[in-house]
Formats: C-alpha cells, structure tokens, sequence
C-alpha cells in the first residue's frame, strides 16, 4: 500500500511537533530551576556574611 | 493551590494513558475505510487538532478581554500561552492536512474555505507571537490583548469572504464526506479525547513554565536591591 | 461641537505640516505607479490580462502604497515625539484615532485617484462608465484597510522593527477586505450588473463597522503607556 508511507510521514511529523515543543519546554524549566538554585545559593552565602558581621 | 498540584501529576499520567488508547483505536479498532484506504486514518489527527487550534484562540479572545478589563497579568499570561499551543496544533492541522491531500486528491493545497482561513488564523498568531517579542514591556500585555481580540474576530468574516469567492469559482473538492460507522465515530471520540487532555496538559505546563519565569524575575528584582542594601552596609562596616 | 473641533485641529495639524513637504503624497503617488509598472514585468505581456487579473494588481498598488502612507501615521508622531503631547490632551483617544484616520484615508485617496488614472492608461481599462460603483467600492475597501492600518500602526509605532510589524500584523486581519474589493472591483471592470456585488459589499461594510467599533473599545488601551 503506497499510501501507507504519507499516513506514517503525518503522523510521525505531529509527534515531533508536539515532542520538540514539550523538550523546549522541559529545557526552560531546568534553567529556571538552575537559576532559583543560584538564588538559594547567594541567600544563604549573604545570610552568612551577615551573621559573620554582625 | 495545593489541591491543583497534587492532581497534576494525575492528570499527566491520564493524558499518556488516553494518547495511548487513542493509538490503539486508530490503528486496530477503526476499521480501514473503503475509497481513501488507510491514508484517511490520519482524519484523526487532523478533525481533533483543527478543533483544538480553534479553542486555543478562543480562549485568548476571552483572556485578551479578561486582561483588559481586569488588567490582572495572569490573563496576559493565560492568552500568550494559549497562542502557543494554538500555533502548535494550528500547525499539526496545516501539514496534516496536505499530507492527507496529496494522495487523495493528487493537490498538495487546495483554497478550501475552512483550510484557507485556518492558515490565515496561523499568519495572525504567529504575527502575535512576533508582535510581543518587538514591542517594549510596560505595552506588551496591552497591545497584545488588543491584538488577541481583533485577530479572533478577524476569523468568522474572514472564513464568510472566502466561502463567497470560492463558491463563484468552481471547486475541486466538494465536500469531505466521510460515511463514519459507529466503530470510526468512537475511535474519533477517543481520539478527541485524548489530544484535549494533551492540549492542556500541554498549555496548563505552559502557563506554570511563564509563572514560574516572572516568580523568578520577581526574586531577582528584590535581590538586586537586597544586595546593593548589603553591599553598601558591608562597606560601611569596613 | 467639541469632538468636531478637536477633530478637526488635528486632522488640520497633520495636512498642514504635510503640505509643508508634500512628502507622503509624492512618494506613495510614485510607488503604486512603480507597482502598476513591475506587474507589467511580472505577468509578461499586459494586453490580454483578465479583468480579474488587473482588479487583483490596482488594488495591490493601493493596499502597499497605502501601507507606507500607514506607516508614517504614527511613526512621525513618534520619531518627533509629539506622541506624548497628543496623548496629554485632553481629547478622547478614539479622537486620535478617527483624525489619524481621516487623514490618512484622504491621502490614501489622492494617491488611489491618481493610480486609477494611471492605472486605465497603462492597462487599458475602460473606468469612465462605471465611476460611480467603483468608487463606492474604492470607498469601502480603503475605510476597511486604513481603519485596521491606523490601529496597527500605533499599536506597532513603539516597536523596534516597526514597518515589517506593521506588514506582519496587518495582512492577515486585511484578507477579507482584499478579497472582497478585488472581487467586487473585476465584476464591476467587467461590465457585470450592480447587483453582482452586493454581496461583497456587504462583507464590507460589516468590516468597515465591525473594525470601527473595535477600535473605539480599544485605542485607549493602545495609547496607555
């Protein structure tokens, strides 16, 4: 069946669609956590710089 | 808040769960329909994402409002990410839809009422996708809840405009009448069922993702001022 | 009494430094003619061509001509920065809007009678006959595209790329008034009957009110800073 390879190409075409958005989405979200983990980070080094000094 | 999150996961798990089933019906319980053969299995990505495309962009239509009227940014944000996942599905629907036609009817495009002002729809969100990344931020929420309102209007007498001049030409294809029996109609059910679940699995990520984002921002802005305020103490205490 | 005034001090604002250079004028004048003569290049030898065919080519020389003539609405406004002091008068936004409007819809119209001239020369088109419903339809259609450009215009006046935005933004939403005017305008070039048109003209008019009531419930938003 000839027609066979376009069903094969429309769907595996919505997957990638739907999977490269979803990755782009994952890959913001592990910035994201990087950068709060950052935040965490120099909170904590002023907290104790803080209490180093006073 | 906390209710809303701990159902999330499930949620999740059932979007996989109906994606899966949906697969299962396409391929082994539908049967395989007469004229088109198997090619017209591909209706069943096609019909859900057209459908989801156009909610998506109904549903800035009422955010873009929402936000003008109550200028709370959680509709901006509501209405941008649902643009997104608009473009996405809206663009699953262009290149399904061609796909399917090419050995069906042996024309890659036809100026269809329905596919020509679903492109045209495609061209005005993605024209509001470019419109927020070139206006400044203090009118980005403004000017593309303005957007969001014409754009949706624009649809309805954009698809009248285009039936009326196409009905003066001749057209190839009549009518995508397909004879659905009762095996078909459910598969299309599942289906349906399963990419909406994944349509706001999809956007409700979205929508957390730019939440999350102007959280952080938030935190930024209060510890650069934190910062110098310490920074200016620590050289006091010098 | 008021709104008129205000009105017209604006309109009469943005004629007057216009005449001082003639500028828009001038230059969109000369580019619907560049237009009219590069689709004699693009579609090969220009005698033949279908009514529809020309209808479809004048009125891209007024939707692209009149884009450039858009641009420039708010651009000067803001490039002079008289925008802020428009905005602190005490004027209705919608105010701004119609006079911004108005005048562009004029200038627009300038340039389209001069192409039209230009346009029965170069393609041979008999326009004397049918005057009346072609302007009708030359009134509606370009109302329907200035309308949709001015909001556009100011909405993308503070963008950085703001020409190519404004292109971008405004012609999917303009699709129904394109349609609607080339249709009615071949069937008219053709000698077809009024009646013909009827239909396109009411797509357009329903443009025209339904865009007109959007921007009155929402340039205020536009011009918020």
């Amino acid at each position: 069946m000839d027609n066979s390879i376009y069903l094969f190409a429309a769907f595996s075409i919505t997957w990638t669609v739907i999977f490269l958005y979803i990755f782009r989405l994952f890959r913001s979200q592990k910035a994201l956590n990087s950068q709060i983990n950052e935040i965490k980070k120099t909170l904590q080094e002023n907290i104790e710089m803080k209490e180093r000094h006073s | 808040m906390k209710r809303t999150q701990t159902l999330w996961i499930p949620f999740q798990l059932l979007t996989y769960v109906l994606m899966l089933a949906a697969l299962y019906a396409i391929f082994f319980f539908a049967p395989v329909e007469k004229t088109m053969g198997v090619i017209q299995k591909i209706f069943y990505i096609h019909v859900p994402a057209a459908f989801l495309a156009y909610l998506a962009f109904f549903i800035t239509f009422m955010a873009s409002i929402l936000y003008l009227y109550r200028k709370d940014s959680k509709w901006d944000t509501v209405a941008h990410c649902a643009v997104e996942t608009g473009v996405i599905f809206c663009t699953i629907v262009l290149i399904t839809g061609p796909i399917w036609a090419k050995p069906v009817w042996n024309v890659w495009w036809t100026w269809d009422p329905r596919l020509t002002t679903t492109l045209i729809l495609w061209f005005t969100y993605v024209a509001y996708l470019m419109l927020r990344r070139s206006v400044k931020e203090n009118q980005r929420a403004n000017l593309s809840a303005v957007f969001g309102i014409i754009g949706f209007i624009n649809v309805p007498i954009t698809f009248f405009s285009i039936r009326l001049w196409r009905t003066i030409h001749p057209v190839i294809i009549t009518s995508r009448g397909i004879n659905m029996s009762w095996p078909m109609k459910l598969s299309l059910l599942i289906t349906f069922i399963a990419f909406c679940f994944l349509f706001f699995s999809v956007l409700i990520s979205r929508i957390r993702l730019e939440q999350l984002k102007m959280r952080i921002e938030e935190i930024n802005d209060t510890m650069d001022d934190m910062n110098i305020g310490l920074a200016q103490k620590l050289v006091k205490g010098i | 009494m008021k709104f008129v005034h205000q009105l017209e001090a604006i309109i009469w604002k943005d004629f007057i430094s216009e005449f001082r250079t003639k500028e828009m004028i001038l230059s969109m004048c000369l580019f619907s003619f560049l237009v009219l003569i590069i689709f004699n290049f693009a579609f090969g030898s220009s005698i033949n061509l279908d009514r529809g065919m020309i209808a479809g080519i004048l009125w891209v020389a007024f939707v692209f001509s009149g884009l450039t003539g858009l641009g420039r609405s708010f651009n000067l406004e803001r490039d002079r920065g008289t925008l802020q002091g428009l905005i602190l008068c005490p004027v209705s936004p919608w105010t701004i809007f119609l006079a911004k409007l108005i005048g562009v819809f004029l200038f627009t119209t300038v340039m389209e009678i001069f192409t039209i001239f230009i346009f029965s020369v170069l393609y041979n088109a008999t326009v004397l006959p049918f005057l009346v419903p072609l302007g009708l339809i030359v009134f509606l259609g370009t109302l329907g595209f200035t309308a949709i450009g001015t909001i556009f215009s100011a909405i993308s006046a503070t963008a950085k790329a703001r020409d190519v935005l404004l292109s971008i933004l405004f012609f999917p939403i303009s699709v129904p008034v394109i349609i609607a005017s080339v249709k009615s305008t071949a069937i008219i070039l053709n000698g077809k009957s009024f009646q013909m048109i009827f239909p396109w003209l009411k797509i357009l008019v329903a443009f025209d009110l339904i865009f007109l009531l959007v921007s009155y419930l929402t340039f205020a938003y536009i011009l918020e800073e």
